[in-house]
């Protein structure tokens, strides 16, 4: 193999400057995790009771019984850790979800899957015994029986996955029959959910409303530890593929020449976006436009490659969590549920997006 | 021996048959233009070719080995898609040209893929663009892009389609020359839908001349005649000859309707004019 030789050769110099560009790249994903850790340590010294960052490593490596050791693992810990894995969850599977769809807006919210679950936890709740309510205040509320109910959303979120791609299926593949078919999915859930809340007696509705916002608190250890196992398993999946999600980026065509299964990438992709979704959602409520925003944070910054925007929207969306759950906690006098800031703050991105996403598309 | 053979392609869109017993045959290193009206199926046989759409019946075979049994990577490594358009994406120039190389990657991009994308980038001279994004380059240059992608995949054939489509008559002819050049010190097979035939004839070995599905005539310049091109796109041409090339000419034009008729070398009969306007 040898280049025409009329052209002086100066691609030693294109490689090297690439692989310095692409260390530029590494680098702000490592100062991305920086500023991750710095902020969950600024988070771990939020809170009533007051521990010194010493108080605080010392019982994060010698737990003990003392109140000081649960406020540090089973508030303060455990909400970041949630915070990080929710973050990070929605973050990848929105990226990975706008990358198939090749489709700026889609995500597991706009998809539908959020409110699928919701759907499903409301009738877990009224229909199926989960609604019992312990607790009196509205702070200290919780649903009688967690995995029920959590095991009802999960099912919910699969077929709202199911009933997209059965759709897409029939309409044959494009990226604007899925997003179209989430929207209306979406729509059928949200009417549904608000069925249920109309029909719903004394005790049933507050146990729906509180499950629909999502909260970081809601999740206990072992539901975080079934959230690590599965995002594990769906990064090793979404690691493996970023080649194929890069030749899609260049559309379809481009990406079957290359040698790409469209198909196989985009219902598997879809699949294992839905699995990781519907169990954060599952277990801490609907946290909405997490996955919108952070995949497009990345982008503006460090451009469509998936070797770095993976990496990058799940530390973006951790971030972009543990930010919103600083903001609930602290900004209003009491603690607002992180799904409800999320919301305010992903409504105006995702207008912004849509103008945006327009005006690049009537200019090229 | 031919390195692209072409046999009996039949495809069809429901009752509506595109293509009907598509077969030609391309040697090592030459390039051949596809060339026919809009709407005769030029780049349904492309992809039918690329095993992008899967022709009802007829093969495909590159260097002998039958394209449509190939798993997508060794496909990949044998045949080159370069679409007429590619949308838009927030990626750099040269992360875009090396997805190309995504058929040799196990893991991860090696110094090998990396020094391939740059040696590519380079011919096509593009090296001050490697780093900026795709929405920051000019249109010739994007164009020159998706070349480039295709290059670096090393196929042993290699499919443009409309690859001089939206480019200026200095990009068309830049672009062209550097696709020519690279394909050439490969030995690259390569096929390309073209519209404008003068710059087809400037840059092709051979030419196919597609009318309603079927292969209308195959083979070298000199199958270029008047009497052919009417009958494939209905419209009435001078064949002249420029500094040794031929040069298509249409008889009429509009504009030009109320002047005198020009007398060109090989028109030396004026003859009575008819429209024949099925474009």
């Amino acid at each position: 193999m040898h280049g025409p030789v009329d052209i002086p050769d100066h691609s030693e110099e294109t490689a090297e400057g690439y692989i310095r560009f692409s260390r530029r790249k590494n680098l702000f994903l490592v100062g991305l995790a920086v500023i991750l850790v710095a902020l969950s340590l600024v988070t771990i010294r939020l809170g009533a009771t007051d521990l010194s960052l010493g108080d605080i490593i010392h019982y994060i490596f010698r737990p003990d019984s003392s109140w000081e050791s649960t406020v540090v693992w089973d508030l303060r810990l455990k909400n970041i850790v949630a915070a990080l894995l929710a973050g990070a969850g929605l973050g990848i599977a929105g990226a990975v979800m706008q990358g198939i769809l090749r489709n700026p807006l889609a995500s597991p919210y706009t998809l539908g899957i959020s409110n699928a679950s919701a759907f499903g936890a409301a009738v877990a709740i009224m229909f199926l015994g989960g609604g019992l309510i312990s607790g009196t205040t509205t702070l200290n509320l919780s649903v009688d029986n967690p995995a029920l109910v959590t095991a009802v959303a999960f099912i919910f979120a699969m077929i709202a996955t199911g009933i997209i791609l059965l759709l897409v299926k029939v309409t044959a593949c494009t990226p604007e029959t899925m997003v179209l078919a989430g929207m209306a999915i979406n729509a059928i859930f949200a009417a549904g959910l608000s069925f249920l809340q109309y029909i719903a007696d004394d005790t049933s509705l507050p146990a729906i409303v509180f499950w629909q916002f999502g909260a970081l608190d809601k999740a206990s250890w072992s539901n975080l530890y079934i959230i690590l196992a599965a995002l594990a398993l769906v990064c090793v999946y979404f690691y493996y593929k970023r080649w194929d999600y890069n030749s899609m980026e260049a559309g379809e065509d481009v990406a079957r020449g290359l040698g790409v299964d469209i198909k196989s990438t985009r219902v598997l992709g879809l699949v294992f976006s839905a699995v990781i979704t519907a169990i954060v959602v599952s277990f801490m409520g609907i946290i909405g436009f997490i996955g919108l925003i952070a995949p497009h944070i990345v982008k503006r910054l460090i451009g469509d490659d998936f070797r770095y925007l993976l990496t990058g929207s799940m530390l973006v969306g951790a971030l972009v969590l543990l930010l919103s759950n600083i903001v609930g906690s602290y900004a209003f006098g009491m603690s607002v549920p992180v799904g409800i800031i999320t919301s305010f703050i992903g409504g105006p991105v995702f207008i912004y997006i849509l103008i945006r996403g327009y005006r690049r598309r009537s200019t090229v | 021996m031919s390195m692209l053979k072409v046999d009996g392609l039949e495809f069809s869109y429901g009752d509506a048959k595109i293509l009907d017993g598509i077969s030609f045959e391309a040697e090592e290193g030459h390039i051949v233009s596809i060339l026919g009206p809009n709407g005769t199926g030029k780049t349904t046989m492309l992809k039918c070719i690329c095993n992008i759409h899967r022709p009802q019946s007829g093969k495909v075979f590159v260097d002998g080995s039958d394209v449509f049994s190939l798993g997508g990577r060794e496909l990949a490594k044998n045949i080159g898609f370069v679409p007429q358009s590619v949308p838009m994406s927030r990626m750099t120039v040269f992360d875009s040209v090396l997805i190309g190389r995504r058929p040799y990657i196990e893991i991860s991009a090696g110094k090998q893929d990396i020094a391939k994308t740059a040696e590519v980038i380079d011919a096509l001279g593009m090296s001050g663009l490697s780093l900026r994004y795709l929405n920051e380059i000019s249109g010739g240059e994007y164009q020159k892009v998706q070349i480039a992608r295709a290059l670096v995949q090393e196929p042993k054939v290699l499919i443009l389609d409309e690859p001089t489509n939206n480019l200026d008559i200095s990009n068309q002819h830049t672009t062209m020359h550097m696709v020519e050049n690279i394909v050439r010190s490969r030995g690259m097979t390569t096929v390309m839908t073209m519209h404008d035939i003068n710059l087809a004839i400037h840059y092709s070995d051979m030419f196919l001349f597609l009318k309603d599905g079927h292969v209308a005539a195959y083979g070298d310049v000199d199958v270029i005649t008047g009497d052919l091109i009417e009958d494939v796109y209905g419209i009435q041409v001078d064949v002249i000859e420029h500094r040794g090339v031929p040069f298509i000419v249409p008889r009429h034009s509009s504009k030009y309707m109320h002047d005198p008729p020009h007398h060109h070398p090989h028109d030396v009969h004026d003859h009575l004019l008819h429209e024949h306007e099925t474009l």
